[in-house]
């Protein structure tokens, strides 16, 4: 029914010791359970109202909530054993779930004197013939098995472990959101919105800095969620922005418009599609690692990394001196070489480059501090505040004193 | 090691039939339930918690801490409702639709009827509907929500849609509650009150019924 490899699952069964089953999630109504003797006899025993349909829809919900929580689902069935699940997909659709269980993470007297759901009119005294036969498992380990159980899926559809790492971010994500949200919420000061993450962000992208714009993403989503609360409307309208702020800083930082505004085109049309926020967080993830990754795609991929080592190093050490040597020290190519490698492949000299990210840093400090104009020219490298003005007057066609004026 | 301690350390690990003997034994050296659950029971189970946001401890942890919490909160329950023989109220309570996360539910079932709140526990995968007809039914004063995640957080507007429709809105206060949930939702879908943890509801609670 599915490609899961079979051999791999027994070999996984053999060492850890806990049986497979597979549930088909596009025959739901196919579910064969765990088929073990345990599940047959709570079947047979417990409580009509609870029933194996029951049983059943808990494994549906546990294959997709896997899907949530990183890629795996640990949980208790209501006779109290113990499952992992994980699950399994194909162009994107959830295809079926692979459970590890039933096993026990409490010893076997505890599981048979505590039984607390009220499965069973006289106890799990009831069914332990076939409980004696559940495997203990530490709880401390079982978070391990759960990792290895995802393994075995990815190495059965070829996932790689890009596909596994992006899972656990997704959860991660998730997490990071709703601590913002609930720090927000225990905190007594009165809500704003926190703009200074916003421009934190819009540096981020245009230093092509992934990692950072994704935890300053996730701090401005936490702050959306948390003040638009169901208003879906009002988050809509606020990821709109932000999607705009988010193309602008990524052309800034050296994209292609053309592309940027292509894909812009794209995702403004599915905004209205969503109605839920991790929908929604997942889909802008997915925007800002295009965007950011649209700031480094040179034309020719062949000297990508050398470039965003180059681009790096000028972002986070413009305020300093920087010389020619410098830079091509730090990615060991001689002068000459990396000169013109960066020209053919950005379209403009490292030089012009470099006056790029200084007057870019400069704008920001002029437009929103009240630092001096020498010292603003300063922090951004500049040791000569009549050089710095000439340079700012060339790129953006105004001088540093009018651009202030502006403001 | 006061048995406080103690009870709490073996919950943390989950360990059910030792927290059952201590808190028999707290109660036998006579101990107030109250004192058991909170400074016991409840207290780990915050550890737990924010061991849990730290990454210290996983999803396996927390369940069978959970189990262990529920088994000792089966020999204080006679106790904790002994305290408050009269009714102050009737609450129905449940996680939402589409969401099976009940610990939270627990802990709120549990902080209510320590209160002398009855409960009636629908359990989880509760629709609209059946939150409304069982506070119709039962002559219910509260309607307490509960959701875990923010793709079932919507049913609560739902609940309160519902009760509108049923007219009974005038006649219940709808509590909401649950990791994703805040004070800003609950205005967005015009519930009455949010509570941002399980004890914090019950004062809650006892104030609407006013107690």
């Amino acid at each position: 029914m599915s490609e899961l490899d079979t051999a791999l699952l027994h070999t996984y069964e053999k060492a850890v010791g806990i049986n497979c089953f597979v549930v088909d999630l596009e025959a739901p109504d196919e579910i064969p359970g765990s088929g073990y003797a345990f599940c047959n006899e709570c079947y047979s025993k417990q409580k009509a109202e609870f029933g194996r349909a029951k049983c059943d829809n808990l494994m549906e919900y546990a294959a997709y909530q896997s899907v949530r929580w990183g890629g795996k689902y640990e949980f208790l069935c209501p006779a109290g054993a113990a499952f992992i699940s994980t699950s399994g997909m194909r162009n994107g659709m959830l295809r079926y779930g692979l459970f590890a269980g039933p096993f026990i993470m409490v010893s076997h007297s505890d599981f048979l004197a505590n039984e607390i759901s009220g499965l069973f009119s006289h106890g799990a005294e009831f069914i332990k013939d076939t409980a004696k036969q559940l495997p203990y498992i530490a709880p401390h380990r079982v978070s391990s098995l759960a990792d290895m159980l995802i393994m075995v899926v990815a190495y059965s559809e070829h996932r790689d472990s890009e596909d596994i790492r992006l899972a656990a971010e997704t959860s991660e994500r998730y997490n990071e959101i709703f601590r913002t949200m609930q720090n927000i919420g225990d905190s007594e000061a009165e809500y704003v919105y926190p703009i200074d993450t916003e421009k934190r962000l819009q540096r981020y992208i245009t230093s092509g800095d992934k990692k950072g714009a994704q935890r300053a993403l996730n701090e401005i989503l936490g702050a959306i969620f948390f003040s638009a609360g169901a208003d879906f409307v009002a988050i809509r309208t606020r990821v709109t922005e932000l999607l705009v702020l988010l193309s602008r800083a990524a052309i800034e930082g050296g994209a292609e418009p053309s592309r940027i505004f292509g894909l812009n085109r794209d995702y403004l049309g599915e905004i209205n599609k969503f109605d839920n926020v991790e929908d929604l967080s997942n889909w802008l993830a997915n925007m800002l690692s295009s965007f950011t990754g649209l700031v480094f795609a040179a034309p020719d991929a062949k000297h990508t990394d050398t470039i965003q080592k180059v681009m790096e190093y000028v972002n986070t050490n413009y305020m300093n001196r920087i010389t020619l040597n410098d830079v091509s020290e730090h990615v060991s190519f001689s002068v000459s070489y990396l000169s013109r490698m960066f020209k053919e492949e950005k379209g403009i000299s490292l030089t012009t480059y470099i006056n790029e990210v200084r007057i870019r840093n400069a704008k920001m400090l002029i437009k929103l501090s009240d630092i001096s104009l020498s010292q603003a020219a300063y922090l951004c490298g500049f040791d000569d505040q009549s050089y710095f003005s000439k340079v700012f007057k060339k790129m953006t066609g105004t001088t540093p004193g009018k651009y202030r004026e502006q403001k | 090691m006061s048995i406080f301690e103690e009870i709490s350390s073996f919950m943390q690990q989950g360990r059910a039939p030792k927290v059952k003997e201590l808190v028999e034994k707290a109660l036998a050296d006579g101990e107030g339930a109250k004192a058991i659950l909170e400074d016991g029971l409840l207290s780990a189970m915050s550890i737990v918690g924010e061991k849990f946001k730290n990454n210290e401890v996983y999803v396996p942890e927390v369940l069978i801490a959970a189990r262990a919490m529920n088994v000792g909160m089966a020999v204080l329950k006679p106790y904790l409702a002994s305290a408050d023989i009269e009714s102050k109220g009737k609450a129905v309570l449940g996680t939402v639709k589409g969401d099976l996360h009940d610990i939270g539910k627990n802990l709120v079932k549990i902080m209510f009827e320590g209160k002398g709140i009855e409960v009636i526990d629908l359990g989880t995968d509760i629709d609209a509907e059946t939150f409304i007809q069982t506070a119709i039914d039962e002559n219910a004063t509260i309607i307490a929500c509960s959701a875990l995640l923010t793709t079932t957080m919507g049913v609560m507007k739902g609940v309160v849609e519902k009760a509108e429709e049923m007219g009974v809105r005038d006649k219940v206060k709808i509590m909401v509650g649950g990791a994703p949930v805040t004070e800003n939702f609950k205005d967005s879908i015009g519930a009455d009150y949010y509570t941002a943890d399980a004890a914090s509801a019950a004062d809650v609670a006892l104030s609407i019924l006013g107690a």
